[in-house]
């Protein structure tokens, strides 16, 4: 189910409302996790087994990293078969084809026969947010191995946990320790419900006001064949793919955090305007913060982070934005894009503080950053390396020589197009974001957002149906 | 007792200015926002959460959640916003929408057909990534079909002949951008080389007529009526062997009709109707003994089928379509199979059902077909339902003694339906769908039924999975309007016996 969508505004939010604010507080939790089965099974009701099975095996693990007297021995095992279990459930549905044609690459580049990637594989459908969840799962075995947390009262209080509807299946990454204490008790308070509505209505406005338009163009320009994308349509393009992804996966986010607020949840932010950045590593402090804070904490510290050699942290860093870039889809884009991030990030570290890079005017460091952001965002959305290498052919002034350059052109840059760019470029670049917005709740905020979300709805009747972005990793 | 959150970063700052007789008041808003419209339609009209429980087709489960979130999206509330702001971007903005690309001078054009041109084409691989739908990557292009087609016709002795109609784009695209040259795919040239067949390409007539007279409508799709005829001509040019002596006279009538284009936006009522003059052809034009067999989709029909077209608002065919033309030309009756977006697999296959002396038969196929079907990359196929498929040939003949079915009645279980396309996601106003049905004695009856008329699902396209209707059948070629609709087929083996079509289910 997607929150921008008719069945969950009209028919399954109203219905979780009600159905959890009737129950006794001790049914609060099982109803809460019935809901969210439906809502996931409502995709396919066979990967509810999936997130069943993951559930199952990291709540078996944690009963026996916390088992009264474990040796460490015993629990590191157990921390271990989680990790593995989890990791290896994501290999197979998302890495598997990726790893079979790989390896028959690297045979047959040493001479020997290809190997044929199994049908099967290839036919392999990715369940919906089985990144998002699988990390969560796993959050909770490291993090009760870790002592960060006591381990969940009940197999119920923890399969709420992992399947909370609202940031199952597009995050923020809601690590165990987070929610630790909230799952044992949690305020609802009415001040706190009309913070989350207004939160998901903000939401909301800004995925049918901004990302869908900027959907559009980037769908239009990454569809271009060969020679149809001139240089400035290609600039377009990637930008409004910059645009749409942020304001897509942000304004998931806002929902999700706004519904969390309404169950009385509180759930970590994501994102603090990125684009503001004057750097990479400053990007990575406000782009998908769960993630990074995820892989910060669960894999760049215990590589060593930058506690060991220069060398070695350039390596843990590359280290951790190739996986990073591996955790968004089995391509060699997607590694492509860890990498230059990663490459970045090195490059930043290595330049130091009281560099001349360091020392650059504002706007100059903030479009640089933008630039590097843009360049690697082509990875990241084209298909495949032969599209991205089109693409960034045409941004660099190698395309459009097609005749039907101005005709793609024409068909990007109309009025209501560049428009609602304008005012995504203003609301990327100068205007606060929803949680900045929202620090203080006002009647005018309050209202204010509820009557955005009456707008969206009459938008979306007439965009149609767009899902979001992040639900593909 | 449980720990507090370990990480410092996550602190909740927000703080509370507003009273809880405000949040109250707020959150009521929201509800009411939230509860009213599904309140409203299911306690005023119809019920329609029930949809979500009730699998009347027998779909897949998953097909059947999508197809009940489809009937609720599909709600009457959603109508007036929708044409209130389409009507605002195309007033303000000159904005169209996910179909309708609005030109200028008034002229109008489908966005798939401008996106055909501009996409990745037939010749370079499609940008298929790990997200994509694993289906779209079993996906070929039209080259294999075709190829095959061409060589299953040569084995036959039938030539064959493939007539892709420029698009709209492609003969205006002064309309669009600023260009004054046609444009076409930059990948058509060597696709339509690499096909190795006999390709006419009507672009070069079509510029020439641009000099004389309008060449496409400028709300529609489709060409105008003189563009027709000069096509028919060029065709008929190309198949000279095959001329006949039958006379033919022409009626002039005039008709004008709301376009296609302006439809899919929803705003009919700021259009005026187009107003076309049709050259009507009077005398037999159609004979299913013809050595000569066109195929085609809506390019055929338009000026011929009232369901799309130019009627006089009853559902009688008007002859003055493409085929009607042809056979004038030809100075023959010509046979015909055209069904509105269908002609890339749909018109095959119906050949293909045929029985082999009756294939046999002909002597040449006129494939006419709409150029972007050839051009749009698997996903915009998918979306824009263009498949390529290879035919599956009868291998029965059929002796000229046997007769025709004729009307029956009877009472059968429904066993299994196509599934058809979403009436407000297709350019076609009408479709039918492929119905398998068994009576008590065990007979087993292909029947089509109507699925949608006027982009409206009408009751013949809501029967249900295993219970048991009267139905009145009669052979599929007697009913015209049927005969041109778009289509959905049943899947699974190629199916070659009678198909018969039924207007009332009771």
């Amino acid at each position: 189910m997607v929150f921008s969508s008719h069945i969950f505004i009209f028919y399954f939010l109203p219905l979780a409302l009600l159905l959890y604010y009737a129950a006794p507080k001790a049914l609060r939790h099982p109803v809460l996790t019935g809901l969210s089965y439906v809502f996931y099974g409502w995709w396919n009701p066979w990967f509810t087994l999936l997130m069943l099975f993951s559930t199952v095996i990291d709540y078996a693990c944690g009963k026996q990293i916390t088992s009264e007297g474990a040796p460490q021995s015993k629990r590191k095992l157990f921390m271990w078969v989680s990790i593995g279990v989890n990791l290896a459930v994501l290999a197979f549905f998302k890495y598997a084809a990726f790893g079979a044609s790989t390896a028959s690459g690297v045979i047959s580049f040493f001479g020997g026969d290809p190997v044929a990637v199994p049908a099967f594989l290839s036919q392999v459908v990715l369940p919906v947010g089985i990144s998002f969840y699988t990390f969560q799962s796993m959050s909770y075995s490291i993090d009760l191995y870790r002592g960060h947390a006591v381990p969940a009262k009940s197999f119920g209080d923890f399969a709420c946990y992992v399947s909370l509807f609202p940031q199952l299946v597009a995050g923020p990454i809601v690590r165990y320790g987070s929610v630790a204490d909230q799952l044992q008790n949690r305020p609802h308070t009415v001040e706190g419900f009309a913070l989350g509505l207004s939160r998901f209505s903000l939401g909301f406005a800004k995925k049918i006001f901004l990302a869908n338009p900027m959907g559009g163009i980037a769908d239009a320009a990454f569809a271009a064949g060969d020679g149809s994308l001139g240089t400035a349509a290609a600039w377009f393009g990637v930008a409004a793919y910059a645009f749409q992804i942020y304001f897509d996966f942000s304004a998931y986010s806002d929902m999700a955090i706004g519904l969390g607020r309404m169950f009385g949840f509180r759930f970590p932010e994501n994102f603090d305007s990125p684009y503001k950045s004057k750097s990479i590593t400053e990007f990575w402090r406000r782009w998908h913060i769960s993630l990074s804070s995820f892989l910060r904490d669960y894999l760049y510290i215990p590589l060593g982070g930058n506690r060991l050699s220069h060398g070695r942290t350039y390596v843990n860093l590359m280290t951790v934005m190739v996986i990073g870039g591996l955790w968004h889809g089995a391509s060699w884009n997607f590694v492509l894009w860890g990498t230059i991030h990663g490459g970045w990030l090195a490059f930043e570290r290595l330049m130091g503080r009281d560099s001349f890079y360091a020392k650059a005017p504002t706007i100059v460091r903030t479009a640089i950053t933008f630039l590097i952001v843009l360049i690697a965002w082509v990875f990241f959305r084209a298909e495949d390396f032969t599209v991205a290498s089109r693409y960034l052919g045409a941004m660099f002034g190698w395309g459009g020589d097609a005749a039907t350059a101005p005709l793609l052109s024409a068909t990007l840059f109309t009025p209501y197009r560049l428009l609602t760019f304008g005012i995504s470029a203003i609301a990327a670049f100068f205007l606060p974001n929803t949680q900045k917005i929202l620090t203080v709740l006002t009647p005018v905020n309050l209202f204010g957002s509820i009557l955005l979300l009456v707008a969206s709805l009459a938008v979306l009747f007439w965009q149609g149906f767009n899902p979001f972005l992040y639900f593909q990793f | 007792m449980a720990m507090k959150n370990p990480y410092e970063d996550e602190k909740d700052l927000s703080e509370i200015r507003v009273s809880p007789t405000i949040c109250w008041a707020g959150i009521i808003f929201f509800l009411l926002v939230c509860c009213v419209p599904p309140i409203f339609r299911n306690f005023t009209a119809e019920k329609t959460a029930a949809v979500i429980f009730k699998n009347k087709s027998k779909l897949p489960f998953t097909q059947h959640l999508r197809a009940a979130e489809k009937t609720i999206e599909d709600a009457p509330f959603t109508i007036p916003p929708r044409k209130a702001l389409q009507k605002l971007a195309t007033s303000i903005l000159q904005e169209g929408n996910s179909k309708t690309i609005i030109g200028k001078g008034g002229f109008l054009f489908l966005r798939p057909g401008v996106e055909a041109l501009t996409g990745t084409g037939p010749i370079q691989p499609p940008p298929l990534g790990p997200a994509s739908d694993p289906s779209l990557k079993k996906a070929h292009g039209p080259a294999p079909a075709i190829k095959q087609f061409a060589a299953d016709l040569k084995e036959r002795g039938i030539r064959l002949l493939l007539v892709p109609i420029p698009i709209k784009p492609t003969i205006y695209p002064e309309k669009i951008a600023d260009l004054t040259a046609p444009l076409t795919h930059p990948d058509a040239a060597a696709f339509y080389a690499d096909l190795d067949i006999e390709i006419l390409d009507l672009t070069d007539a079509f510029i020439a007529a641009k000099n004389h007279r309008q060449v496409y409508l400028k709300q529609d799709t489709h060409w105008t009526p003189e563009t027709m005829q000069v096509a028919a001509k060029v065709v008929a040019a190309e198949l000279a062997e095959f001329k006949g002596d039958t006379e033919y006279t022409l009626t002039s009538v005039k008709r004008s009709h709301i376009g296609d284009l302006v439809k899919k936006l929803e705003i009919e009522e700021h259009f005026k109707e187009e107003e076309v003059t049709l050259q009507v052809v009077s005398g037999k034009t159609r004979d299913t003994k013809s050595p000569i067999l066109l195929l085609g989709d809506s390019f055929v029909n338009i000026f011929g089928d009232p369901a799309i077209g130019f009627g006089d608002g009853s559902e009688d065919r008007i002859n003055a379509g493409f085929a009607e033309h042809l056979a004038a030309a030809l100075k023959r009756p010509i046979d015909v199979i055209a069904k509105n977006g269908d002609a890339s697999t749909g018109v095959r296959q119906d050949f293909g059902k045929r029985p082999d002396n009756e294939v046999r038969a002909k002597k040449a196929v006129i494939w006419l077909i709409a150029a972007r079907d050839l051009f749009y990359p698997p996903k915009l196929a998918a979306e824009n339902n263009v498949s390529w498929s290879n035919v599956s040939w009868s291998s029965h003949s059929k002796e000229e003694t046997q007769e025709t079915p004729g009307i029956l009645t009877i009472e059968a279980t429904l066993k299994r339906a196509a599934a058809y396309a979403d009436p407000s996601q297709v350019v076609y106003p009408s479709s039918t769908y492929e119905t398998e049905w068994e009576t008590s004695e065990g007979e087993v009856y292909r029947v089509k039924l109507w699925a949608f008329k006027k982009s409206k699902r009408v009751p013949t396209g809501k029967l249900e999975i295993g219970k048991t209707y009267r139905l009145k059948l009669v052979p599929e070629e007697t009913v015209p309007a049927a005969a041109s609709a778009q289509s959905a087929s049943l899947e699974g083996d190629p199916y070659f016996g009678d198909t018969y079509f039924s207007e009332l289910v009771e």
